[in-house]
């Protein structure tokens, strides 16, 4: 008994070296450092956006329409004369906001049902996965569209429209998981002292599938913000006049010939915003050492 | 006396990694003979995997290689790499170890035989599979297996394979890593045997990589005992195995199962900062003062038998050593009496194996 | 293999019956009465409730909403997906009328991301840790964080606004072909990129490549003879969901550009409410999807001996 403790304790102190190695590597990994930076930067944006904006992202100004870039006016001014910069500032809050909660949410449930469904095996795993096949059945861009569609535009809309898409990326992961870390030694070990299967799934299980769940979900936030703006593009996301950088787009676009700048600069936020995330959670992969796999390269 | 194929001198192999510099191989100096087959042998991760990929310059692109390896008359080390792919496969053949891992998964065995003819000696498709089939059946496989794929193979079988690509091209000189890990008992000696007879019959000659010192013993002339990236002893192999003359060789005779089964004590050390002085004084059950100090060279009275040991030189273990042979039972008395003292001390501190 | 197959078609049959289910409920699920929604649809504003109640009746929308999924899984049987609510034309036909320009769409954009990225990939690997590889892989992260739809509004801009040379919108010619596939395909390259180039350099780090290194193989034939088979192996695996993405960027690209396939089809009938052309819109992409995969899956069976000779058939 008492070398089966030590093995797990030993096994413990591996995982937590392991953890103070990445740490170091992360600082050393230039892509992962900019990546995160670029995130505080946004979100310091989101929080402090009624300072940092010049003017209200919601005020019309009808005698000044179509402005280039000025220095009054950054990025210009929108079809209904509103300054675009303070739009695309203030849209920081509505897309982190989505691409966070959407996240939290779908983490938790992917990784729950992922847990569940390989620890406990059987005719739960069975339908588990079958449910797993059948939303991804559908290209998960089409889903959210017909959700969001059939629920109405709206906030709302968009987190359940992508939640609901989403949840499987996290679920496949965390069985794949769990499916190898059943195997390992630790873990049968584990199994002979305490019989209960949520106290092993919580300490040993869940602990050891972390870093792919954080991995991947810092790589979906940028995917759902893509997902978010293209809902809104479509015009099946957030609506206008709230400055959500797709609607934003969308209300451009007419006048693409005479004033790129309207759809140009909430689209150079959405990359910006975009790429900072990918660039944190392709780092974050790399100074974990993990593969790039299908499952998070492949959402 | 034959000429030598293959002499190795003052090789030196390093990599360069994050812990710091890993000498895996230090002042190899080796020859082989023309028709010889000489047995390295060493533990897990005393580079001796290391050596014989180095003779090939099949290590990654972070190794650094210093020294001299001539394979009769040309120096391997300052070829170009095109020059250099000419003599792997065609004058020096290589199995790695681990034979699944080392065949392409996703071509038949036949392919892979045929691939070689085709590429080194121009070969049509149907004359090179012709070829192919007469070396599978030369390892013992029947030709019409040459379509199958290494994951429709058995263990045996695989190695058999690997000795057909091997030896696909007559080479001078095979380096067999490992050839029978993995492998039972049985299989181990059929295919051992099987080498052996192909290599003897070709007249080329055989550097046996192994930890098995009883398979290198029955198989090789000569064997060459590796410790932390050196060569600490080298001699006929009749001599090493019955007269060993560096402590490290007699306790690893001694771990074999007929001559008492006991493991050497303590954990090989690591690369990167090997012990002072001897490498071995740690583990050795004879250490002198000078040993944890001072290096000891490479020596011998005769240049047949070489020992890197002060008490070789000092000729006190021949005195002292009791000199096991390769079939006496394992009993007490049989034990040596240098190592009665020892044995005592082992058998407190070390798990006996059963 | 057969048996490998075989285990494939149960699944996807279960899977496919999943889809018409989700699919189903999904108009059951939508807000608002579904006979007053068709009225709604059908005769404008101003109905009586008795008006509705016919036709909820001639609907057979009265029924149990099992007796409905049943009925309705018969109809789909006989490849009957309904008739618009809006227009009263066939759904199927109206489908199978814009799946050509889907297709070509498709085609094109597909060819266009493989010939970007799998040089791209291969090149990345090959001279793994170079600036050309660096820079081939910030390109490609970059390509990731793009969203398709400003890259198409870029691309107009640029090329049918400004440089005046191909047509921003609209359907026909090859020139009309260019922007959406150019879109959709680099859009898409990139991850593509990636994972070959990660596929390949897992590979060659393999045991085998040493080994036939060790046999004496130039650095080209090692490449293609014994890696590059084994490394487009995930990438075909992957080429299974690259479909779904393609399907799914159809919907964003032929939007913008006018392209009148199935994508362009599913958006405007959410937005006129057109609730059962959605419905077969978005059955038809998922049972595309799901046979797509499927042949994905044989085709890997195919490609990797492994599964091709399993002992246990």
């Amino acid at each position: 008994m008492t070398d089966v403790i030590e093995k797990i304790e030993i096994t413990e102190k591996i995982c937590l070296a392991k953890k103070r190695l990445c740490l170091g590597e992360l600082r050393k990994n230039r892509l992962a450092v900019s990546g995160i930076l670029l995130i505080v930067f946004l979100c310091v944006l989101a929080l402090f956006a009624p300072e940092i904006a010049p003017h209200d992202p919601l005020a019309q100004r009808l005698d000044s329409r179509f402005l280039c870039p000025s220095f009054e006016y950054p990025f210009g001014t929108d079809e209904l004369g509103r300054c675009i910069f303070s739009r695309v500032i203030y849209g920081t809050r509505i897309s982190l906001g989505i691409g966070l909660l959407v996240v939290a949410v779908t983490s938790i449930a992917g990784t729950s049902l992922g847990l569940l469904s390989g620890y406990m095996g059987g005719v739960l795993d069975e339908v588990i996965m079958r449910g797993i096949d059948i939303v991804m059945a559908f290209p998960n861009i089409i889903l959210a569209l017909v959700i969001a569609g059939l629920l109405g535009p709206g906030f709302s809309s968009v987190v359940l429209a992508l939640a609901f898409t989403q949840w499987p990326a996290y679920a496949r992961l965390v069985r794949g998981q769990v499916l190898s870390l059943r195997k390992r030694n630790f873990v049968e070990a584990a199994r002979a002292l305490r019989p209960s299967s949520f106290y092993i799934m919580r300490k040993h299980i869940l602990p050891n599938c972390m870093e792919p769940v954080i991995v991947l979900g810092t790589l979906e936030i940028a995917h759902v913000i893509i997902f978010a703006a293209a809902l809104s593009f479509l015009g099946l996301g957030i609506q206008p006049p709230d400055p959500e950088w797709g609607s934003m787009l969308k209300a451009g676009v007419p006048y693409l010939r005479t004033a790129p700048h309207l759809t140009f600069f909430p689209g150079l936020m959405i990359i910006f915003t975009v790429f900072a995330f990918n660039f944190a959670g392709d780092g974050l992969r790399e100074s974990l050492g993990q593969p790039a796999d299908q499952e998070v390269l492949a959402r | 006396m034959n000429p030598p194929i293959l002499s190795i001198e003052d090789l030196n192999v390093s990599f360069k990694t994050s812990k710091g510099i890993v000498r895996a191989n230090e002042g190899i100096s080796l020859e082989i003979r023309e028709g010889e087959i000489l047995g390295l042998i060493g533990e897990t991760g005393c580079g001796k995997t290391t050596l014989g990929k180095a003779i090939l310059r099949l290590l990654s692109g972070k190794a650094k290689l210093e020294g001299k390896i001539v394979y009769r008359d040309t120096d391997l080390l300052t070829l170009p790499e095109k020059e250099m792919r000419c003599f792997r496969g065609k004058e020096i053949g290589i199995m790695l170890q681990n034979p699944s891992a080392c065949l392409n998964p996703v071509l038949s065995a036949g392919r892979q035989i045929a691939e070689i003819y085709r590429y080194h000696e121009g070969m049509g498709k149907k004359e090179a599979e012709k070829k192919a089939g007469e070396m599978l059946e030369l390892v013992g496989i029947s030709s019409f297996r040459g379509c199958e794929y290494p994951h429709q193979f058995s263990g045996g079988m695989l190695q058999r394979v690997m000795v057909a690509i091997g030896l696909a091209l007559r080479p001078g000189l095979l380096i067999a890593d490992e050839p029978t890990k993995g492998l039972d008992t049985d299989t181990k000696l059929q295919i051992v045997e099987l080498i052996a007879g192909l290599v003897r019959k070709e007249n080329s000659s055989m550097l046996l990589i192994t930890h098995d010192l009883e398979l290198a013993g029955r198989l090789a002339d000569r064997i060459a005992v590796m410790y932390a990236g050196e060569i600490i002893e080298i001699g006929k192999a009749a001599e090493i195995i019955s007269n060993p003359k560096h402590p490290y060789t007699l306790d690893l005779l001694h771990s074999l199962p007929g001559k008492g089964f006991r493991t050497v004590p303590g954990q090989p050390p690591s690369l990167v900062s090997p012990p002072s002085g001897c490498r071995y004084h740690p583990r050795c059950s004879f250490r002198l003062e000078a040993c944890s100090q001072v290096h000891p060279e490479l020596l011998g009275f005769e240049s047949e038998r070489l020992t890197r040991c002060f008490l070789s030189e000092m000729g006190r273990i021949k005195e002292t050593a009791a000199q096991p042979s390769l079939n006496s039972q394992p009993s007490l008395n049989s034990q040596p009496s240098l190592n009665s003292q020892s044995a005592l001390k082992c058998a407190e501190e070390e798990t006996w194996h059963c | 293999m057969w048996k490998y197959i075989s285990k494939r078609l149960a699944m996807v049959s279960i899977v496919l019956m999943g889809v018409t289910l989700v699919a189903f409920s999904a108009m059951c699920l939508a807000p608002g009465d579904p006979a007053e929604v068709i009225a709604l649809a059908r005769y404008g504003e101003d109905l009586s409730a008795s008006q509705i109640e016919t036709l909820r009746e001639a609907e057979g929308l009265d029924a149990p909403v099992h007796v409905q999924y049943l009925i309705w899984l018969n109809h789909l049987l006989r490849l009957d997906l309904g008739k618009s609510l809006v227009t009263s034309e066939d759904v199927l036909a109206e489908i199978r009328q814009k799946l050509p320009a889907t297709a070509e769409l498709a085609i094109a954009s597909l060819l266009i991301s493989l010939l970007i990225a799998l040089p791209a990939g291969i090149l990345g690997a090959l001279r793994k840790n170079t600036l050309l590889d660096k820079s081939c892989m910030f390109v490609s992260l970059v390509g990731v964080s793009i969203p398709n739809f400003w890259l198409g509004l870029l691309l107009i801009w640029l090329f049918a606004l400004t440089l005046h040379i191909l047509p921003s919108f609209g359907y026909g010619s090859l020139k009309h072909l260019v922007l959406p596939a150019l879109t959709l395909g680099t859009s898409m390259s990139a991850v593509t990129a990636r994972l070959t180039r990660a596929s390949l350099l897992e590979v060659m780090g393999q045991e085998y490549i040493l080994a036939a290194r060790a046999r004496g193989f130039d650095e080209h034939t090692i490449l293609f003879r014994h890696a590059l088979k084994n490394a487009f192996l995930p990438v075909v695996t992957f080429a299974g969901m690259q479909f779904g993405y393609l399907l799914g960027g159809a919907v964003i690209v032929e939007t913008i550009f006018s392209w009148p396939g199935i994508g362009k089809l599913l958006v405007d009938s959410i937005f006129a409410r057109d609730f059962s052309m959605v419905q077969g819109c978005v059955l038809f992409i998922a049972v595309l999807f799901s046979l797509s995969s499927l042949a994905v899956d044989i085709l890997y069976a195919v490609l990797d001996p492994r599964i091709r000779y399993d002992r246990r058939d």
